[in-house]
Order: C-alpha cells, then sequence, then structure tokens
C-alpha cells in the first residue's frame, strides 16, 4: 500500500498503518478506519436491528433475558459459562424461558457482572422515544441526543438495587 | 497513592507487538514493532468453524503471548510474567511495582476498557495495555490504540483483568527483567522467518496456515445458512473487514507489518534478495486489502448472494495459492 491510499481523514479514531511511504521506504503511517468512516452508521443500524429482533422474541416469551444479553454480546454458551463460573448445563437451563424462573439472585449477579449491567435490568427494558435501547450501547449517540431527557443508573451499596435516575437534559 | 512513572507513550499498529516495543525501549532497548513482530513469527492464518465462537471467524496472527516467548527463545531477553488467583492479590502487586516505578504490562478484556469508543468494545480477551502510574484512585493506561495516556478507573482495570471466558487473563502482568548487552540478530531474524514458513505451511492441522485459507474460502458459501437472517450475514461479512483492517493489524491482517519486516531483515541478514520478497508481500497485501474492502461494500449493500461470497471465496484462494509460492520460497532464501 502506498502512503498516498491511506485515508486518515477519520478523526475520532487513529489507526497506525504500514505503508510504502513516499520515499520508497516501508514503515507506518497515520490512518483512519475505511469500516468506521463509511459504514459506523450502517454498522448501529445492524445492531439495533438485532436487538429489536431479540426484544421482540423476549417480549413473546420464547427466549430469557440471558440468551438477550449474551446473543448480543456476542458469546457462545461455553463462554458465557466460563466467564460468569456456572455450569454449561446450568447456563442452558437459563436460556430456557419454561426454566428461567428458577435463577436464583446469586447466579443473576454473576451473569449481570459479565454484561456489565445492574440486575435490574434483567427484568426491565428501559427505551428511550426513539425506541432504541439506551443502557447497552447498541445505539447511535446521535440519536438519543434528540430526547428532552436522559437516563442514568448508578449502582448503589446493595448489590441487588440500582437507582434509575431520569432527569431533563441541560444543553437541550 | 499517587505515582506517574515517566513512561514514551507510544501508538503501534497491533496492541501486543506495540506493547512489547514500549516496554523494551522504557528499560532501554530500541526495537521497532515491526522486527518485533518478524523475530516473534507473528504473521499466521487460522479459520476457525467450532463452537468456541457463534459464528465462524479467522485469525490472522499467532497464538496471543507467543511472540513474547518467542523473544525470549530468539533474542533472550527475559521477562517477569506472573498470574493470579483473585483480583485483589493482581491489583496489589500491581501498585507494589508502580510504587517501585516498574511500569508492567498487563493482559485486559477489551470491553472494560472505557475510554475507547462503544463501537471497537467488545468482549475480546486477549488486549495488552500498558500501566503507568495511579493517580486519584485511577490507573494511568498506555494503550497504543490510543493516542494519549489515558485514566481508567480501578474498577475497569479490575474487571477487565479477571474477565473469565477463553483465554482468560487471570491479572496477567508481565515486564522485562532482563536485556542482555549484544544481540545476535542475524540468527534471530532467520530462525523468525524459518518459524513463520513453517507455521504457514506445515503445520498438519486442516485449518492453520495456507490450509486455513482454503478453508475458508470454501466454506465461506456455507455463511447464509449459519447466519441468522440477512442483517446478521452483512454483520459477520463486514466482519472480515474489521478482523482484516481494524483490529490492531497495521492493515491488510499484517501483511504490510510482515512485508516492513522483510525489508529490515534484508539488511540484517545482507540479504538483497529479500527486498524483492518484502515488495511481492506489500503487492500481497494489496490484494488482501481489495478484500476486505469489497466485504466491507458488500455489507454494506446487503449484496449478499451465494455468487458473490463465492467470489470472496476465489480471492481468498487466489491469496492462499500466492502465499503458498511465497513462504515456501522465502523458507528456501533463508536456508
Amino acid at each position: 500500500m502506498k502512503e498516498k491510499d491511506v485515508i486518515s481523514d477519520y478523526k475520532v479514531q487513529k489507526y497506525i498503518l504500514y505503508a510504502e511511504k513516499n520515499d520508497g521506504s516501508y514503515g507506518t503511517v497515520e490512518g483512519g478506519s475505511y469500516i468506521i468512516e463509511n459504514d459506523l452508521d450502517d454498522f448501529w443500524h445492524k445492531k439495533s436491528h438485532l436487538e429489536k429482533t431479540l426484544r421482540e422474541r423476549l417480549l413473546k416469551n420464547e427466549i430469557t433475558p440471558v440468551y438477550y444479553f449474551m446473543v448480543l454480546e456476542e458469546m457462545t454458551v461455553a463462554e458465557l459459562a466460563s466467564r460468569a463460573g456456572i455450569g454449561k448445563g446450568k447456563v442452558k437451563c437459563h436460556l430456557k424461558p419454561g426454566r428461567f424462573h428458577k435463577i436464583t439472585l446469586n447466579d443473576l449477579q454473576k451473569y449481570a457482572k459479565v454484561f456489565n449491567i445492574p440486575v435490574a435490568n434483567f427484568f426491565q427494558i428501559l427505551l428511550t422515544s426513539t425506541d432504541q435501547n439506551p443502557k447497552y450501547h447498541f445505539y447511535h449517540e446521535a440519536e438519543t441526543k434528540k430526547d428532552t431527557f436522559q437516563m442514568t443508573q448508578t449502582q448503589t451499596q446493595n448489590p441487588a438495587l440500582i437507582i434509575t435516575k431520569v432527569e431533563e437534559r441541560n444543553n437541550g | 497513592m499517587d505515582k506517574v512513572i515517566p513512561f514514551e507513550h507510544k501508538m503501534s499498529a497491533h496492541c501486543e507487538t506495540g506493547t512489547l516495543s514500549s516496554q523494551l525501549a522504557f528499560h532501554g532497548l530500541e526495537l521497532s514493532e515491526s522486527l518485533i513482530f518478524g523475530i516473534g513469527s507473528g504473521i499466521f492464518f487460522g479459520y476457525f468453524n467450532n463452537s468456541k465462537f457463534p459464528f465462524p471467524t479467522f485469525i490472522v496472527r499467532n497464538k496471543p503471548g507467543q511472540i513474547r516467548k518467542n523473544l525470549t527463545k530468539r533474542l533472550g531477553i527475559k521477562f517477569t510474567s506472573e498470574t493470579f488467583k483473585t483480583a485483589e492479590q493482581a491489583q496489589n502487586k500491581l501498585d507494589v511495582l508502580l510504587e517501585k516505578g516498574i511500569p508492567p504490562a498487563t493482559q485486559v478484556d477489551f470491553f472494560f476498557m472505557d475510554y475507547l469508543p462503544q463501537y471497537l468494545r467488545v468482549h475480546i480477551n486477549v488486549h495488552f495495555i500498558n500501566v503507568v502510574g495511579k493517580t486519584n484512585g485511577n490507573y494511568l493506561i498506555s494503550d497504543c490504540y490510543y493516542p494519549k495516556i489515558v485514566e481508567l478507573k480501578a474498577e475497569s482495570l479490575e474487571k477487565g483483568r479477571f474477565a473469565g471466558g477463553s483465554m482468560a487473563p487471570k491479572g496477567f502482568l508481565f515486564y522485562p527483567s532482563f536485556i542482555p548487552k549484544e544481540f545476535d540478530y542475524e540468527k534471530a531474524v532467520r530462525k523468525g522467518i524459518k518459524k513463520a514458513c513453517f507455521n504457514m505451511l506445515k503445520i498438519p492441522i486442516p485449518f492453520l496456515g495456507i490450509k486455513g485459507m482454503r478453508k475458508f474460502a470454501d466454506h465461506i458459501t456455507e455463511w447464509p445458512k449459519l447466519a441468522m437472517d440477512s442483517e446478521d450475514l452483512s454483520h459477520q461479512v463486514s466482519k472480515i473487514n474489521i478482523l482484516l483492517e481494524d483490529q490492531g493489524t497495521g492493515g491488510a491482517g499484517f501483511r504490510f507489518m510482515y512485508a516492513t519486516f522483510l525489508k529490515q531483515a534484508a539488511e540484517i541478514l545482507k540479504k538483497p534478495e529479500l527486498i524483492d520478497f518484502s515488495k511481492r508481500m506489500m503487492e500481497n497485501g494489496d490484494k488482501w486489502r481489495e478484500i476486505s474492502l469489497k466485504a466491507a461494500r458488500m455489507g454494506r449493500d446487503r449484496d449478499l448472494s451465494v455468487e458473490k461470497l463465492k467470489e470472496v471465496g476465489d480471492l481468498i484462494r487466489e491469496r492462499a495459492d500466492v502465499e503458498e509460492l511465497f513462504f515456501k520460497e522465502l523458507s528456501k532464501a533463508v536456508k
């Protein structure tokens, strides 16, 4: 690759690329990512499409919240089991709607740690006016900025309890 | 405890080689990233279609941590490394090292690196960062994917270091403890190239090396059956671009970096014919880049018919043929 072919106008995320420099030597050139520059909107679109498809199934009780997050985070059962420290068989149980109600708080906390969410979010869906799920970073920031209200979730000292605060956005 | 170690931050193409390069620079040895990559036999290919991954995927580099081990073997640089049973022990050890003025490199899960943009943060357990200080309970991180030294919450670092899962970091940290005064670069480079050729050509496993490329080329037409829906398939095809270009490869799945290394190798081994190999590798990289651009465009335009995927497969098969010949000749050239 020649230095002049390196796409470098994407300012937010810089990458180091190796290329043939103008003087013929090979070395590092600062460049930007093609896919982030051109397809980031599309990337979010696909993510939120996935989220919506899963959410619909979740609402119909076809899948469980654990399955919902597992697929969103692109994990397999084995990976989730290993990360959460729960047996594979047990994780498979937690993926079946008929068995999910037997889940213990202890296991939920383990899952919550893996997905980096509060335990309460296994039992609720938080939506913005643009119908996006704000917590799971599958939203486009520009879109949620249209909302007059913003939502923040803070963990309390009680591991099972969080405070969800809805407040008016200052910057309008 | 507040401590800031004067650590020279530099961005680099890949996290493991970049971390090694800046660690060695801190201890007084200037080795370029590409040279480390070459001596560590970093170049590779593997196609994985098993239950460990939710969707078939591929790698373009050798096993994480292997480059460091190869450096130890070939240059005699010794690293002190440690894993821990509990997160508390791991953080304590980190604090002790920082207090002593040693900035260790540590292995983390990418997902918990809060300073990176959200679209980059996926669960990958094999990211390497340098920890260079601590202020107000936050750690100072020198991450070679980020333009400057950045603060990270102690909690996030702890979660990242103890993420669990496949290739779990277990708080793994390392720093160079012994650097020899003189090196036999010639021998090291020769060994690095030979091992890379072996890895690409001769590993008797059907999905590693050149065989992996062919497997990928054959199997890509099956992807539509494996995907959940067309949007998912589009995401997976776009991911070919991400894996080849964006996940810290220096472009074209490390092929450009390897070309740079071969040029350095020509000087070290005093073999001008390697410059020709370097040029060929650069051209090979350009073709890989064409594949990744094609994949990105196909993903965006939802142009995902089996014929189109077959075209990508054919391009990959062509790369396999080219690289097979390339590495065969390269291994003869360094004999």
